[in-house]
């Protein structure tokens, strides 16, 4: 098996698609991030503010200076030494509920995700090929999830299940599903034709051998691409849902839900929308720029320039 | 070719029927339903008048049948045209549909041509200058487009409009047709909100398409052959570029119906989207599934019409 | 013998609006368009059977009643269709002597008959109507016509809420022709009555027009050429349309924080003149008290001793409310218990120490480890806010609440069917000024909102006596004991305070005078605009 899988290797990369591969240890692992520094500043950026938005989701305990949903404060309170972000409406610590937002957003964010886009890839990498009458069945189930608007999508299931944060990742897990199925399928199917499966496939590698050894691992620069891209998807889609009332429970410190009140006293209080606003935007745009830059590495027909 | 469209347009039919399924289902699937609403909520009437009212409006409605027989009786009707009549406005869906549909399409079509006169300039501009201070100041700009939940940017366009203009957009409706500067007045501002939002993948899918593009043979060879670098750009590499844009539209459509929703609501317009929100806080069935039905209609037909011209125009797929 | 059963409204109501003198010497200018705003889009317009505030809205100017609350001055009760009305010895008979030469908006005379298929449909036992229905069907057994111009209801027994109900905006009189014409008033067509203003547009979701009758049975009346109510959804447009004075008036519900108040004054300054006012609301927190642990009085009565009223009415209703009081004396004067003694009975007063460690002692009683309960709430306005307050307040005494938000409509099909433990926080809004209003809407065994299902005798009987009770210092003695008795005792509904919120006027709208609730809107029939 091992001399027919270099053959494969050799005949794929003189066809110009890369393999995946790991690169020893730690030292291997620096050296590749800074070249992605090097290659794509802008990536780099992003990676630091992810950076920064996942360690004040760890550390939010540490960091905040007092919990959530504390309410012993006076209200509408403007940024101080005591309270850097200000107050809101009910006398809350804005800084506080933007750090535990942190981890809130990140949790909805990553799981919610995680799920659905999890799931949706290895539908459609699976059904793609198979192909057949599974294949064609699941397409359709794709396409009715897909025909409807996500956000009518969300609030009825929000509705009908009802208000609360593992609710809200449900909701938003079935959301990302479809989409994630039906890129990965294309994907799959593009990487079914090449002849390094060609390869595997004659040399009497089983089904699920050839899925999980090349296909997934092929499929994992676009998976990581949307991964990063929909994290930011799914904090905008609950920040919408909590402005139409069916986000998560609004005592819960989402910058979402932060928003919504804040644009009920702008002129009052600027500082409830500032500051959310700003951990909202910062995160998408770290996001973005790291999948943006991920996808541009990747993806081997982006590389380089003109010529 | 015709064996490709034949096939597409049989799948449209289950899946505008599945939708139709599911969209039923999880509406029933939400607590409370028109008789409880329009009773509770008033809560004047003693319990037990509350308990007959609310079997009445139950009976009136056709609300304890079976599900089965509530949908296939909704089938039945919505095949030959008639959506029902509205729980909460009493008058036949149909018409609502007719006062609404245009007017959100409107919208959509605005939102999709703004972002496109700015997203597409902006993603060859990205794409040519590859890795360079333009590529990635585009790159900049366009990710902030999404960085911000719509809603927010539209509310801020009015906080904003108000506290340096001391003006608003006007609050009432008027048609295109009746006087298209008060319409496009009303409409512009939640237009350029999702535009701006709407761009950056746009930007960056026409970035990647052209860069694919025009590293093709066919593109060295019209360059070989010496025609302008412009030329070359524009005509070749462009062209190509911009079906899987317009794939791509047809496919976000569903995200971008999604948003004019909340921009009708922000901006007052009188739109499906309201009507929408409308129905599903008030339990209208009718309403609601007529409006997805047709929400869906339209998605899918965008798709299927997008994914016959690019069948059309790459032969691997048409003859797949 | 007229009965004027609203006593003086507030000095505090009319202060924000008056330069009254300054204005009643300016000579009224006829002419200009009104622009108002209603939170939703009212649908169905049928009056007699719909119930959202955005309906009364939409047709507050279109119609007329028997009687109505006199522009002038919303305290007291007038007539309207009715020159004048007389009552019987023995209070159950009622003439409404009507005015003459009135027709209605499509050219037709109005008569007795229109009064009498008005309120046949409302009192039609088979006809749903959650307002003037509900009102008046357990007070009036029939209504006959006299003369052409001569109505006469008979009551069941001698109700002193008639008067009130039969004022209300909900009551109006709609046309036979008409009636007989479409079935039901729920058509845009339908809407013609015999208010100052006829009914112009219904752009659905975008604004309601009214334009002015010109042949209006008070001549010289009205002095808009009309009315236009723009449908603004959510707070941040309603607040920009108030901001850049695309609205004239805002004085109805929702009402505006302090904070938005204070924003639309400092943008338009001495063009407009905030206010605050009563809504005629009360707020309330719920217990079931058929399920644990509030089927316990002790548990009820440590909850009533623990609520700090006045915080709340400070923090969550920015000061703007009465705390406490079950009746409020500025809506109901002399019918409420003076707020001096109020203020002093348990659970009420300040400072909240004794009471705190009273309830502390009740609930560790039977739960000495605390106990978990679920507060529900419906996902409106500040209602989650309130809630997370009251729970911080639970906390302090052992009840550890969490909350469970519910979309608007299916939290009232969980009220209405009692699928909750704990309501942290619902308000009720009053359709008359009439004392009797909050005991039958929510106390008495078969109130309809009486979702916590309690049910205690004395309090049936008491209200049942106030609505018989013909005698007024008598009907007040029972209202004052009813009082006492709700609010000393383990109830299910403890009332935190009266609502009252921020509206703001521009000064150019004048003779503007707020009504006594919140449904009764003005016609604007006496409004008019200076340039």
């Amino acid at each position: 098996m091992a001399n027919r899988a270099d053959l494969a290797l050799r005949m794929t990369r003189d066809a110009g698609i890369e393999p995946a591969r790991a690169v020893g240890g730690a030292r291997g692992v620096l050296h590749a991030l800074g070249r992605f520094a090097v290659r794509q500043p802008l990536g780099a950026i992003g990676g630091l503010i992810v950076l920064v938005l996942v360690a004040t989701a760890i550390f939010a305990p540490q960091l905040a200076p007092h919990g959530a949903k504390d309410t012993a404060f006076t209200q509408y309170l403007p940024p101080s030494i005591e309270f850097p972000m200000g107050t809101d409406q009910i006398g809350r610590d804005v800084l506080s509920r933007v750090i535990w937002g942190a981890r809130l957003s990140l949790y909805v964010g990553l799981v919610s995700v995680a799920f659905g886009i999890t799931l949706g890839a290895l539908w459609g990498v699976i059904t793609a090929y198979f192909g057949g009458l599974a294949d064609g069945a699941s397409q359709r189930v794709v396409d009715v999830l897909m025909a409807l608007p996500p956000i009518i999508l969300a609030l009825s299931l929000m509705a009908a299940l009802g208000q609360s944060v593992n609710n809200v990742i449900l909701a938003l897990a079935i959301l990302l599903t479809p989409t994630a199925a039906r890129t990965l399928r294309s994907v799959a199917l593009s990487i079914k034709e090449t002849p390094y499966v060609e390869a595997a496939r004659a040399a009497g590698c089983s089904h699920w051998r050839i899925i999980f050894r090349h296909l997934l691992p092929n499929s994992f620069a676009t998976y990581i691409v949307l991964f990063t891209v929909n994290i930011s998807y799914a904090i905008v889609v609950e920040a919408a849902l909590s402005f139409l009332g069916l986000g998560v429970p609004p005592d819960e410190p989402s910058w979402g839900g932060m928003l919504t009140a804040g644009t009920q006293a702008m002129e009052t209080a600027p500082w409830m929308v500032f500051f959310p606003g700003l951990a909202i935007s910062l995160t998408v745009f770290g996001l973005n720029l790291l999948g943006d830059a991920i996808r541009d590495l990747t993806d081997p027909r982006l590389r380089g320039g003109l010529g | 070719m015709r064996k490709y469209v034949e096939r597409r347009l049989l799948l449209f039919v289950p899946t505008l029927l599945g939708a139709s399924i599911l969209i039923f289902v999880l509406m029933r699937l939400v607590p409370g339903d028109i008789a409880e609403i329009l009773v509770y909520q008033t809560g004047t009437e003693s319990s037990t008048i509350q308990q007959k009212q609310i079997q009445q409006i139950r009976e009136e409605l056709g609300l304890n049948r079976p599900v089965i027989v509530q949908y296939l009786s909704w089938l039945g009707n919505a095949l030959r045209g008639d959506f029902g009549y509205s729980y909460t406005q009493r008058r036949p869906v149909t018409d609502i549909l007719k006062e609404r549909f245009p007017r959100s399409m409107e919208l959509a079509f605005l939102t999709i041509f703004v972002a496109i006169i700015w997203a597409i300039p902006l993603g060859v501009i990205s794409a040519v200058r590859q890795n360079t201070w333009a590529d990635y100041l585009v790159r900049v700009i366009s990710i902030s487009g999404l960085s911000l939940p719509i809603f927010f940017t539209g509310v801020l366009i009015l906080y904003g409009l108000v506290r340096f203009f001391r003006w608003l957009p006007p609050l009432e409706f008027v048609s295109f047709l009746d006087d298209p500067v008060e319409n496009l007045k009303q409409l512009i501002f939640p237009t350029l909100a999702q535009a701006y939002y709407i761009s950056a993948p746009i930007t960056r899918l026409t970035r990647s398409q052209m860069l694919e593009v025009i590293r093709h043979d066919y593109v060295r060879t019209a360059r070989a052959k010496g025609l302008a670098e412009r030329a070359v750009v524009y005509r070749h590499a462009l062209a190509n570029s911009l079906l899987p844009v317009v794939t791509f539209i047809g496919w976000w459509g569903g995200r971008l119906l999604g948003g004019v929703v909340i921009m009708e609501i922000i901006f007052a317009v009188p739109g499906m989207g309201t009507a929408l929100v409308q129905a599903v806080n008030y339990r209208d069935y009718p309403t609601v599934q007529a409006i997805i039905f047709v929400m869906a209609l339209v998605f899918l037909t965008i798709n299927l019409l997008v994914d016959v011209l690019y069948g059309w125009l790459d032969p691997r797929i048409r003859y797949a | 013998m007229r009965k004027s059963l609203i006593l003086s409204l507030a000095v505090s109501l009319l202060v924000g609006l008056s330069a009254p003198r300054a204005d009643s010497q300016e000579k009224p200018r006829y002419g200009g368009i009104l622009n108002w705003y209603v939170y939703a889009d009212p649908g169905r317009l049928d009056i007699h059977a719909e119930s959202p505030l955005s309906v009364q809205q939409a047709l507050a100017g279109i119609y007329s009643g028997l009687l109505h609350y006199d522009p002038d001055d919303p305290t007291k009760i007038v007539g309207d269709l009715a020159e004048r009305w007389t009552v019987s010895p023995d209070g159950k008979t009622y003439t409404f002597h009507l005015r003459k030469g009135v027709k209605w908006h499509d050219g037709q005379p109005f008569s007795a008959a229109d009064v009498k298929t008005t309120f046949d449909r409302v009192l039609n036992p088979n006809f749903q109507s959650p307002r003037c229905g509900s009102m008046l069907k357990p007070l009036v057994s029939s209504v006959e016509i006299v003369d052409a111009h001569t109505v006469q209801f008979q009551l069941k027994f001698p109700a002193a809420p008639f008067i009130s109900s039969v004022a209300s905006a909900w009551c109006r009189v709609a046309a036979r022709h008409i009636l007989e014409k479409y079935g039901d008033l729920t058509k845009p067509e339908a809407q013609i009555g015999t208010g100052p203003f006829k009914f112009k547009r219904y752009e659905r979701d975008s604004v309601i027009e009214w334009e002015k009758n010109k042949d209006y049975f008070i001549s010289g009346l009205p002095y808009l050429d009309g009315v236009k109510q723009f449908v603004l959804k959510g707070v941040p447009t309603q607040v920009a349309a108030a901001k850049a004075g695309r609205i004239m008036l805002w004085d109805t519900w929702p009402p505006m924080k302090k904070t938005e108040a204070d924003e639309v004054k400092r943008t338009r300054g001495d063009e407009v003149e905030t206010f605050q006012a009563s809504l005629n609301t009360i707020f309330l927190i719920y217990m079931h008290t058929q399920k644990p642990p509030f089927n316990n009085p002790d548990l009820r009565r440590a909850v009533n001793l623990a609520i700090d009223r006045q915080e709340l009415v400070t923090k969550t209703l920015e000061g703007a409310g009465v705390p406490c009081a079950l009746l409020d004396p500025k809506l109901v004067g002399d019918f409420a218990l003076p707020l001096a003694e109020v203020n002093k009975l348990p659970g009420c007063r300040q400072p909240k120490d004794a009471d705190i460690a009273e309830a502390k002692r009740l609930v560790e009683k039977h739960y000495p480890n605390g106990v978990d309960v679920e507060a529900a709430v419906r996902s409106v306005g500040g209602y989650i806010d309130r809630a997370q307050l009251v729970l911080a307040q639970l906390r302090k005494i052992g009840i550890r609440g969490t909350i469970k938000t519910y979309e608007s409509a299916a939290g009232f099909a969980v009220y209405g069917k009692g699928d909750f433990t704990f309501m942290a926080t619902q308000d009720r809004a009053m359709v008359t000024a009439d004392p009797g209003d909050v005991f039958a809407l929510i106390y008495t065994t078969e109130a309809g909102s009486n979702w916590g299902k309690w049910s205690d005798r004395k309090v049936d009987e008491l209200t049942d006596r106030g609505l018989k009770e013909p005698n007024r210092e008598k009907r007040k003695q029972i209202y004052h004991e009813l009082q006492r008795y709700i609010l000393t005792q383990d109830t299910t509904a403890v009332p935190v305070g009266w609502v009252e919120g921020w509206f703001f006027r521009d000064k150019r709208v004048r003779n503007y005078k707020a009504s006594p609730t919140v449904y009764d809107h003005n016609t604007f029939m006496k409004v008019w605009l200076a340039p």
